[in-house]
C-alpha cells in the first residue's frame, strides 16, 4: 500500500456490531479494521451472513435504532461517523457517500419515475434548480450507457430490465459526485454479460471521477478483476486483508484458500474443501474456525 | 425396440408462442419464446444450455417437464413423443432441480414429506419402504437422516438444495433438468452442489440438461453446450469445441464475460450493446445483430442459416461460406 | 454438513443452531401475543357458555312472567333471582343472553363456513387457473361488491320471511367476496413458487397440488378472513333482527333483545346496553383473535 502520501478518505478501527436477540447477543461484526484511500477499490468478500452487508450499512449510518455499532475510529475524511449528528449524516449520505444495493427492483421506489428518483438526491441537498437537476440526470443516464436517456426519465422502474435498473441505481448514486461509493453485491442478480458491463462501467466512472469504492461481493472473480485490496470476512471477523494480487497468489488464511479452490475452473481440482458454513451462533467460543475447515480438523 | 444410439431426449423443431396483451386495452401480440429448437441429448450426456435471462431457457424446461405443450414441434423421450396421457410416466423419467432452494421446498412440510411426495404420488411401495427409500436418498445427497423431521426454514441454502436434489432423484429418473441449480448459493456451497451433481450423474447414469447463464459452471459439468439467444439455438458444440474455438460472436461475448479470479486482467469489454431486445418485437435478420461487434449489412436483412460444423452447428453469417463468398465477390 | 458436534463444549448460543420447527415458533409467538390470547379466551368462554346454555342458564329463556316484568338487574337494586333483571315479558334476561350467544355464534360460524367455502373455491380456482376462470370470478366478485349487503339481505328476508335458516343462508351467500379476493391473491402469490411447479413435475394431480401444496400455505390468510367474516355476520344478524327481519321472536337473539328494549331505552337503558355490550365484546374478541392470528402466522419459511 502507498501509505502516508495522502490521508485515507475512510478509516475504520475495531468496528463491532452486536445485535441483541431474544436468545442473547449476536456478535455480527467483531472488531474489523480497514483504511481506504481516494480512488481506491476495496472488496469485502464473505458468504451470506458473514457481516459484510451490516458493515456497509454501519458505514452509511443506516443500521436502524436497535443496533448500535461501536468502533474506536470510524472516520469519513474528518467526520467521525459514529458521533456525527443525524443531520450531518444526512448531508453526507447521497452527497459525499452513496450506496448501490443488490436488488434494484426493491431499492427503487415503484411509484415514482426514474427522473424523480434521480433528481431527488440533488434537490434534497439543495442549491440546485429542477432544470439543472434534470440536465444532470440525463447526462448521468447517458454516462451509464442508457440510450434514449431523456425519455427514460418519465419511465417507472418496472418498465426497465434488471440491467437497466441497476444502471439507474448507479446513476442515482453518482448524482452528487460522491467521494465514496459503497456497492453491496451490485451485480449478483444480473446475467454475466450484464455483470461485466456494469462492473466495467463502475471502474471507468471511478477512474474518471476519482471516487473510492467499496464493493461487497462473494464472487472472487469480481474481486480479482477490480479490487485494489481485499478484505475477507468470515463469521463477522476480518480473516485476511491485503493487496489483491497477494491474496490470490498466496492466501494465508484457510478460508480464502478454500474459497479459491471452490471456483469451477478448467484444470482445477474437482473437490471443494471448504467446510460447510453454519452461521455465527454455531461458532465455538473464541471465534475459531476449526469446525468448518478441513485444513484445521 | 430402440437402437442404442437413439437419443434419450430429443427436441424436434420445437416452437412455443405466447400471446401477450400490451396494456389494458392493447392489442394481443405473439411472443415467440422458443423458435424452432432442435436438440438431442444422448444417454449420460450433460447438455449445458446457456443464455441470458429471457432467452427461453425456462420455457424450455417447462416444456420438457410436460408442464406446457409446445405450439408446434415434438419432444421425444427415447424416440417416443411425449403427450398428455403419459404425464406420470414422463414424471418418472424427467425431474427438475430449481434455482432457488428457498422457493422450491414447501415451507409447511417436513423434509420427509417433501422427499416422499413423488413416491406417494406414484403409489410406490408402502409407508415403510418409502421411508427407507427417503433415508437412502438422503444418504446419497449427503444429509444425515435426522433432518427428516426438519422443516425447510431450519436448513441452510446448500442443505435445502440437497433436499431438492433428493426429491428429484428419489424416483431414480433418467433425465434431470437443472435450472441454474447453483446460482442462488454461496460460492463455497456452489461447488459442493456441482460436485454432488457430478458424482450423482456417474453413480446413477443420469442425463442432465443444465441450464445456466454462467459458462464457467457449464464447462465444469457439461459434455455439450448449446447457446440460446432470443428463443433460438445460435451455436451448439462439444464442451472442448466451445471453449477451444468459439465461433459465434454471442458465445464469445458470453465467454469473455466470465470473470475468472485472475488479478490484473481488469474487467473485460464484451462489446455487447447493453439492451437485450424485446422478444415481442425481435430485431430483423439475425436477432443478434444490434449487439454484435462483427455486424455486416446482410445480418440486418437476412436470418442466418444453421451450418453444421465439425463438432456441432452454428447460426451466423460469419460462418456461412456461401454468404462470405458472396460478400467477397461484392 | 454437520450442524454442531457433540464434542463441543455446551454453549448457550449453540442451542440456536437448529432453528425451532414452524409449529414451535408459532406456539412461542402465540404465547407472546396479548390481543390474540384475550380474543381467544373470551371467544372460548362464550363458546362454552353457548354450548352448555341449558346447564348454565338459571331460568327458561322463554318462560314469561307478566307479574315480574322489567325487574332491574342486581347492580340496579334488583334481586339475585334475576341477576340481569327481566324483560318486558318478564323473561330472565341473563338466560336470554346465554341462549342468544348460541344464535350469534351459530350464525357467525355457519355463515362464515358457507361463505368461506364459496369464496375459497372461487378465489383459489381463479388464482390457480387464471385466464378465463379468473375473468369470470373477478366479474362475479365485482357484481357481488356492487350489491349493498344490508339492502339485499333485507329484500330477501322480506320476501322469504325471517327465520334462522334464511338469515344464515342469506349471510352465507352474500359474504363470500372477501374470501374470494383474499384467496385469489394468496393463491397467485403461491402458485408460481417452485415447490408448486415441482409437485406438478412429479405428476401430482391438480386437486392434489391445490390441496397439499397451495392450501397449507394460504391457510393462515383463510383463518384470518374467517374470523373477520364471522364478526361481520354476527353484526349483520343483529342488524337484521333489530329491524325485525332476522331471527323472529321469541327466539332469544342479541339483536332482537336490543330491538325489544329500544322502546324502553330512555327509562331502562340497561335493556339495550347489556345485549349491546355483550355483542360488542364478542365482536371485539373475534376481531382481536383474527388480528392476532394474522400477526403470528405471518409468512415464514423464507427467513
Amino acid at each position: 500500500m502507498t501509505d502516508n502520501t495522502q490521508n485515507p478518505i475512510l478509516r475504520v478501527k475495531n468496528l463491532t456490531i452486536d445485535i441483541p436477540t431474544a436468545t442473547g447477543t449476536l456478535h455480527a461484526v467483531r472488531g474489523i479494521d480497514f483504511d481506504l484511500m481516494r480512488g481506491e477499490t476495496l472488496c469485502i468478500v464473505g458468504e451470506s451472513g458473514s457481516g459484510k452487508s451490516l458493515t456497509s450499512l454501519a458505514l452509511m449510518g443506516l443500521l436502524g435504532r436497535a443496533i448500535r455499532p461501536q468502533a474506536d475510529v470510524m472516520d469519513f475524511e474528518r467526520t467521525a461517523l459514529l458521533e456525527a449528528s443525524p443531520k450531518t449524516l444526512r448531508s453526507l449520505r447521497g452527497a459525499r457517500m452513496s450506496m448501490i444495493f443488490q436488488e434494484p427492483m426493491t431499492s427503487l421506489n415503484p411509484s415514482y419515475t426514474i427522473g424523480d428518483q434521480l433528481m431527488e438526491a440533488l434537490l434534497i441537498h439543495g442549491g440546485t434548480s429542477r432544470k439543472t437537476a434534470r440536465g444532470r440526470a440525463i447526462e448521468l443516464l447517458q454516462k451509464v450507457g442508457i440510450t434514449a436517456a431523456e425519455s427514460r426519465l418519465s419511465q417507472f422502474p418496472h418498465q426497465l430490465s434488471g440491467g437497466l435498473r441497476q444502471r439507474v441505481m448507479i446513476a442515482m448514486a453518482l448524482m452528487c459526485e460522491p467521494e465514496l461509493i459503497i456497492a453491496d453485491e451490485p451485480t449478483t442478480a444480473l446475467d454475466v454479460t450484464i455483470q461485466a458491463q456494469i462492473l466495467r462501467l463502475l471502474v471507468d466512472l471511478q477512474a474518471e471521477m476519482g471516487m473510492a469504492l467499496i464493493l461487497i461481493t462473494h464472487d472472487l472473480g469480481v474481486v480479482a478483476r477490480i479490487a485494489d485490496k481485499v478484505a475477507v470476512m468470515y463469521a463477522g471477523a476480518l480473516v485476511e486483508t491485503g493487496p489483491t494480487a497477494d491474496l490470490f497468489a498466496a492466501p494465508s488464511h484457510p478460508y480464502p484458500r478454500g474459497l479459491l479452490n471452490c471456483i469451477p475452473l478448467p484444470g482445477k481440482p474437482d473437490r471443494c474443501e471448504t467446510g460447510h458454513y453454519c452461521g455465527h451462533r454455531a461458532l465455538p467460543r473464541g471465534g475459531g474456525l476449526g469446525l468448518h475447515l478441513p485444513h484445521q480438523m | 425396440m430402440n437402437s442404442p444410439d437413439t437419443p434419450i431426449l430429443e427436441l424436434r423443431d420445437v416452437t412455443k408462442t405466447y400471446t401477450v396483451k400490451q396494456g389494458l386495452f392493447g392489442k394481443s401480440k405473439p411472443l415467440t419464446a422458443l423458435n424452432g429448437i432442435s436438440l438431442q441429448l444422448n444417454r449420460s450426456d450433460v447438455l449445458g444450455l446457456v443464455g441470458e435471462s429471457g432467452c427461453g431457457k425456462s420455457t424450455m424446461a417447462k416444456i420438457l417437464l410436460g408442464l406446457e405443450a409446445p405450439t408446434s414441434g415434438q419432444v421425444l423421450v427415447d424416440g417416443k413423443p411425449i403427450g398428455g396421457e403419459n404425464r406420470l410416466e414422463l414424471a418418472r423419467r424427467i425431474q427438475p432441480i430449481f434455482q432457488d432452494p428457498y422457493s422450491s421446498l414447501n415451507p409447511r412440510k417436513s423434509i420427509e414429506d417433501i422427499i416422499a411426495l413423488p413416491l406417494r404420488v406414484h403409489h410406490i411401495g408402502d409407508e415403510a419402504s418409502r421411508l427407507k427409500k427417503v433415508r437412502d436418498i438422503l444418504d446419497v445427497v449427503g444429509l444425515p437422516s435426522r433432518v427428516l423431521t426438519n422443516y425447510p426454514s431450519q436448513m441452510s441454502g446448500g442443505q435445502r438444495q440437497r433436499v431438492a436434489i433428493a426429491r428429484a432423484l428419489v424416483m431414480r429418473p433418467e433425465i434431470v433438468i437443472c435450472d441454474e441449480p447453483t446460482s442462488a448459493l454461496d460460492v463455497s456451497v456452489q461447488s459442493q452442489i456441482l460436485n454432488l451433481l457430478g458424482e450423482l450423474r456417474r453413480e446413477f447414469n443420469l442425463t442432465y440438461l443444465f441450464i445456466s447463464h454462467d459458462l464457467a459452471v457449464v464447462e465444469h459439468l457439461a459434455t455439450r453446450v448449446a447457446v440460446m439467444y432470443l428463443g433460438q439455438v445460435v451455436e451448439e458444440n462439444s464442451v472442448e469445441g466451445m471453449f477451444v474455438q468459439t465461433r459465434h460472436p454471442y458465445s464469445k461475448a458470453l465467454l469473455e464475460s466470465v470473470l475468472t479470479p485472475e488479478p490484473g486482467l481488469g474487467v473485460p469489454d464484451t462489446h455487447l450493446g447493453m439492451a437485450y431486445p424485446n422478444p415481442i418485437e425481435p430485431p430483423s435478420g439475425c436477432h443478434f445483430h444490434p449487439r454484435c461487434a462483427a455486424v455486416s449489412e446482410i445480418c440486418k436483412q437476412q436470418a442466418p442459416r444453421t451450418q453444421l460444423t465439425t463438432y456441432g452447428r452454428i447460426k451466423c453469417h460469419l460462418h456461412d461460406e456461401t454468404v462470405q463468398a458472396k460478400l467477397v465477390q461484392a | 454438513m454437520t450442524h454442531s458436534s457433540s464434542a463441543l463444549p455446551p454453549d448457550p448460543l449453540l442451542q440456536e443452531t437448529l432453528a425451532p420447527t414452524p409449529a414451535e415458533r408459532l406456539r412461542r409467538r402465540v404465547a407472546g401475543h396479548k390481543g390474540l390470547l384475550f380474543g381467544g379466551v373470551v371467544l372460548g368462554l362464550l363458546t362454552i357458555v353457548a354450548l352448555f346454555a341449558p346447564l348454565i342458564a338459571p331460568h327458561d329463556p322463554y318462560a314469561q312472567n307478566l307479574m315480574g316484568r322489567m325487574q332491574p338487574p342486581v347492580f340496579l337494586d334488583g334481586t339475585w333471582e334475576h341477576i340481569l333483571g327481566t324483560d318486558h315479558l318478564g323473561r330472565d334476561y341473563l338466560s336470554r343472553l346465554i341462549y342468544g350467544a348460541r344464535i350469534s355464534l351459530l350464525i357467525g360460524t355457519v355463515a362464515a363456513l358457507i361463505s368461506g367455502t364459496i369464496g375459497t373455491i372461487l378465489g383459489v380456482s381463479a388464482g390457480y387457473f387464471g385466464g378465463r376462470v379468473d375473468a369470470v370470478v373477478t366479474f362475479l366478485i365485482n357484481v357481488r361488491l356492487a350489491l349493498p349487503v344490508v339492502l339485499v339481505a333485507l329484500a330477501v328476508v322480506a320476501l322469504l320471511g325471517g327465520s334462522l335458516t334464511v338469515v344464515i343462508c342469506v349471510l352465507g351467500f352474500l359474504l363470500w367476496d372477501r374470501f374470494a379476493v383474499v384467496m385469489r391473491t394468496s393463491t397467485l402469490q403461491v402458485r408460481n413458487r417452485d415447490y408448486v411447479t415441482a409437485a406438478q413435475a412429479i405428476g401430482g394431480s391438480t386437486p392434489r397440488v391445490i390441496l397439499s401444496e397451495i392450501m397449507p400455505n394460504i391457510l393462515n390468510n383463510l383463518i384470518v378472513v374467517i374470523t373477520l367474516e364471522m364478526a361481520h355476520a354476527i353484526l349483520l344478524e343483529a342488524v337484521l333482527s333489530f329491524l325485525g327481519l332476522g331471527v323472529q321472536p321469541p327466539t332469544p337473539s342479541w339483536g332482537l333483545m336490543v330491538a325489544e328494549g329500544k322502546n324502553m331505552m330512555l327509562f331502562e337503558p340497561w335493556l339495550v346496553l347489556i345485549p349491546g355490550a355483550v355483542l360488542f365484546v364478542l365482536v371485539l374478541a373475534i376481531n382481536l383473535l383474527g388480528d392476532g392470528l394474522r400477526d403470528v402466522t405471518a409468512p415464514e419459511g423464507r427467513n
